[in-house]
C-alpha cells in the first residue's frame, strides 16, 4: 500500500463524515426554520423533491418552497434523521436515511419517512445535487411480502 | 508511525462503517419486507435469537423466520436503530444498537437493543448472531 492509496481512502472516511454533517445540518435548519441555512445545503443546480411538493429545480424554486414552509412547522415538531448508508464515488456520492417526524398534538403521533439522496462536491464542500423525501416510508402499498 | 501500523487503524474505521452500513441495511428491510435483502445479511452458520421467536441457526433456519413468523406478524412499518457501539477485531467484531419499534396509529414505542457479532466473509461484513431484546432494560419483575 502506497501513501496515495491510503490518502484516497482516508479521504472517503472523511467524505463520509462531511456528507453525514451536511445532512443532519439540513434537518437542524429545518428543525429551526432556517430556510437561508437549508439552501444553502444545495449546489446551484441541485433539485428537491420534497413529499408532495413536486419536483424543484435549481436554487430558486427550492428557495421558494422552503418560505411556502413558513408557519407550516411548528417548533415543537421532531425531527430526528438517522440510520445513513452513504456511497462515496469521488466527487459524487448517494446516501439515503430515515427521517422520523414527531408531532405531539392534537394527538402524538410519529411519521417515518426516507431521505434518497445525491451530493456532489462543489469548491471543496459537499452539497446536495438531489434531495427525495417520500412519507410515509414505506408506502403502505410498497410493503410486499417479497422483494419483486 | 510506520505506513503498515496506520493502513491498520484506518481498516478499522473503514470496517466500523461497513458493519454499520450492514445493520442499518437490515434495519431498513424489516420495515420494507425486502426479505433476500435481509437474509443476505447473514453468514451460512449464523445464529438469529429474537425474542419471543424460535432460536434459528443457520442461513435455512433463519429464512424460515420470515415466512414461519413475520409474515404472520401485523405489519411494523416503524424501525429506528441507533447508538452503536462496535468494537472490531480482525475478521470478526461486536456490537450493540438500541432498536425503536412503531407501530402504526399508535403513540408509544418500544425501546428494544441489539446485541450482535459479524464475521468478514469473502471480503464483506455478515451477521454470525443476531442477537434482539425488548423491551430494554427488561422490567423489573417486581
Amino acid at each position: 500500500m502506497t501513501l496515495e492509496q491510503m490518502e484516497k481512502r482516508l479521504r472517503v472516511m472523511e467524505d463520509i463524515e462531511a456528507i453525514k454533517v451536511l445532512q443532519r445540518d439540513y434537518v437542524y435548519a429545518l428543525a429551526s426554520q432556517q430556510w437561508e441555512d437549508m439552501l444553502d445545503c444545495f449546489a446551484e443546480d441541485g433539485s428537491a423533491d420534497i413529499w408532495t411538493h413536486g419536483l424543484c429545480k435549481g436554487k430558486k424554486e427550492i428557495g421558494d418552497l422552503f418560505q411556502s414552509f413558513a408557519g407550516k412547522i411548528l417548533p415543537s415538531h421532531g425531527h430526528l434523521v438517522a440510520q445513513p448508508v452513504i456511497a462515496v464515488d469521488g466527487d459524487t456520492a448517494e446516501g439515503y436515511w430515515i427521517l422520523y417526524l414527531f408531532i405531539p398534538a392534537p394527538d402524538a403521533m410519529w411519521v417515518q419517512g426516507r431521505y434518497d439522496c445525491e451530493y456532489i462536491r462543489v469548491d471543496g464542500k459537499w452539497k446536495f445535487s438531489y434531495l427525495k423525501y417520500t412519507r410515509p416510508w414505506p408506502a403502505p402499498e410498497t410493503i410486499t411480502r417479497k422483494s419483486e | 508511525m510506520i505506513l503498515e501500523e496506520m493502513e491498520k487503524r484506518l481498516k478499522v474505521l473503514e470496517d466500523i462503517d461497513e458493519i454499520k452500513k450492514l445493520h442499518e441495511t437490515y434495519v431498513y428491510c424489516l420495515s420494507s419486507r425486502q426479505w433476500d435483502v435481509w437474509l443476505d445479511c447473514f453468514a451460512e452458520d449464523a445464529v438469529a435469537d429474537i425474542q419471543m421467536h424460535t432460536l434459528r441457526r443457520g442461513k435455512k433456519e433463519i429464512e424460515k423466520l420470515i415466512y414461519e413468523d413475520f409474515e404472520k406478524l401485523p405489519k411494523t412499518p416503524g424501525h429506528l436503530v441507533e447508538q452503536p457501539v462496535i468494537t472490531v477485531d480482525g475478521d470478526r467484531a461486536k456490537g450493540y444498537w438500541i432498536l425503536y419499534l412503531f407501530r402504526d396509529g399508535e403513540p408509544f414505542w418500544i425501546q428494544g437493543r441489539h446485541e450482535c457479532e459479524y464475521v468478514k466473509v469473502d471480503g464483506r461484513w455478515k451477521f454470525s448472531l443476531v442477537k434482539f431484546k425488548r423491551p430494554w432494560p427488561p422490567v423489573p419483575e417486581n
